[in-house]
């Protein structure tokens, strides 16, 4: 990558999202048991609520009930609902979801509050209550192969890095260094390149995995050409509206690529090489109204 | 160790009505295309120490999620809603990798095992990599 490539990559895993760790009541230990105080921390938008699993714990340790195993997970309560958090994806693309969802601006958001659990998920869920650090490792690790999986067509370039390089990727994630990781990952391409680019689209609250074949020669799928290909009832652009290059801006739909809406002529390939996540997919965040 | 060979339970995973979102559409379909199975043949192999199910290959929904499949296993296994249950998807002669719960098996099918039966290896320990 250019040294523009590289300011450009640093600058964007350095967003950050301040966090208000709430403990819920259901885990608070006794009726007459002062409700601690809440936990703060910046959550770098490229990086992993589930990595702060520790810090939450060391703090609440004494206020949730002993009785409870250590295994907890997140919410995002508003009004009378609880939303789990999936925090097996990035904090970014779960902020994202949320502020298109609640239909708020930004500093509307801020802090991020969401509700600790140290009482059992209700089943069955499609969140992973967690009790440990290797454990909130394990969900990245399957979630970087399944995307080499795609790419590849193996999982080999992942599974065969020495133990070393694998600590070091983790380390530079956790810390969300990008130059560290950067200089990891280069050693873990094929020189044939890609066959195809993994995306996950978090679609009203579901999840789609979508990998279309990575563009050759002088082929060029655009953001709007995947979007009118993979999700046609919602995104229709005129000739104009593909070329141009302001930000996708439709009635009843709305998208965000860290935190941001590229315009439709973006190429597909440039955004999974500079905006896709420490866990390569590029995740593209998507609301409805209808 | 003994291998247990599990019953199957009376509702089969075709057979529970659930409410899933479908997929989003593509208005625009392409006329060459073949269309997507909408049921997808998924095959259930039992992992190190995990017992063999009597039958062991399903028709599945498209909508249908690894969390639901995880269930319906726990289910069939008779084994507690919370115990722990790992699935494991090991195309062509990948490691393999666990997907997400809320992954569906049509996505899983399309990206991995277009226009052939999807194998999923399960497990209730964790084992692998």
């Amino acid at each position: 990558m250019s040294a523009a490539g590289d300011e450009f990559m640093k600058e964007l895993w350095s967003g950050k999202v301040p966090v208000q760790f709430n403990l819920s009541s259901d885990s608070l230990a006794g009726l007459d048991y002062e409700r601690p105080t809440p936990f703060f921390n910046l959550v770098p938008r490229v990086g992993y609520l589930s990595f702060f699993l520790q810090e939450v714990q060391a703090h609440y340790q004494g206020a949730a009930a002993t009785r409870m195993n250590n295994k907890i997970w997140l919410s995002r309560d508003e009004g009378d609902t609880t939303i789990p958090i999936k925090w097996h994806y990035p904090m970014g693309v779960i902020f994202d979801q949320l502020m298109l969802r609640e239909k708020k601006e930004t500093h509307e958001m801020l802090p991020l509050q969401l509700s600790v659990h140290f009482s059992p998920v209700k089943e069955p869920t499609e969140i992973t209550s967690l009790a440990s650090d290797s454990e909130a490792t394990s969900l990245y690790h399957q979630h970087i192969k399944q995307a080499y999986q795609v790419q590849y067509n193996s999982t080999k370039i992942v599974t065969n890095l020495p133990m070393e390089q694998w600590r070091d990727l983790i380390k530079a994630v956790k810390e969300c260094n990008y130059m560290k990781y950067a200089n990891i990952k280069t050693q873990m391409r094929k020189d044939a390149g890609s066959s195809r680019i993994p995306v996950l689209v978090h679609y009203n609250g579901n999840v789609w995995l979508r990998a279309p074949a990575t563009p050759t020669g002088d082929e060029c799928l655009t953001l709007g050409g995947f979007l009118e290909e993979y999700f046609g009832k919602d995104f229709s652009f005129t000739p104009e509206q593909k070329a141009s290059d302001a930000p996708i801006d439709l009635p009843n739909t709305q998208l965000l690529i860290h935190g941001v809406s590229p315009p439709a002529s973006t190429p597909l390939l440039w955004l999974a090489e500079y905006m896709a996540y420490p866990d390569c997919f590029l995740h593209i965040t998507i609301e409805t109204s209808s | 160790m003994s291998e247990q060979s599990a019953e199957a339970p009376a509702e089969k995973p075709e057979e529970k009505q659930e409410e899933k979102p479908a997929a989003p559409a593509a208005e625009t379909a392409k006329a060459e295309a073949p269309a997507k199975a909408k049921r997808i043949t998924v095959n259930l192999q039992p992992g190190p120490e995990a017992p063999k199910l009597k039958v062991s290959q399903y028709k599945l929904g498209r909508e249908q999620t690894v969390s639901f499949v995880k269930g319906w296993l726990l289910q069939a296994m008779k084994k507690k809603k919370d115990d722990a249950v790992f699935l494991f998807l090991q195309p062509g002669e990948s490691i393999g990798f666990a997907p997400s719960p809320e992954q569906t098996i049509g996505d899983l099918s399309d990206a991995f095992a277009p226009n052939t039966k999807l194998s999923i290896t399960y497990a209730f320990k964790e084992t692998w990599g």
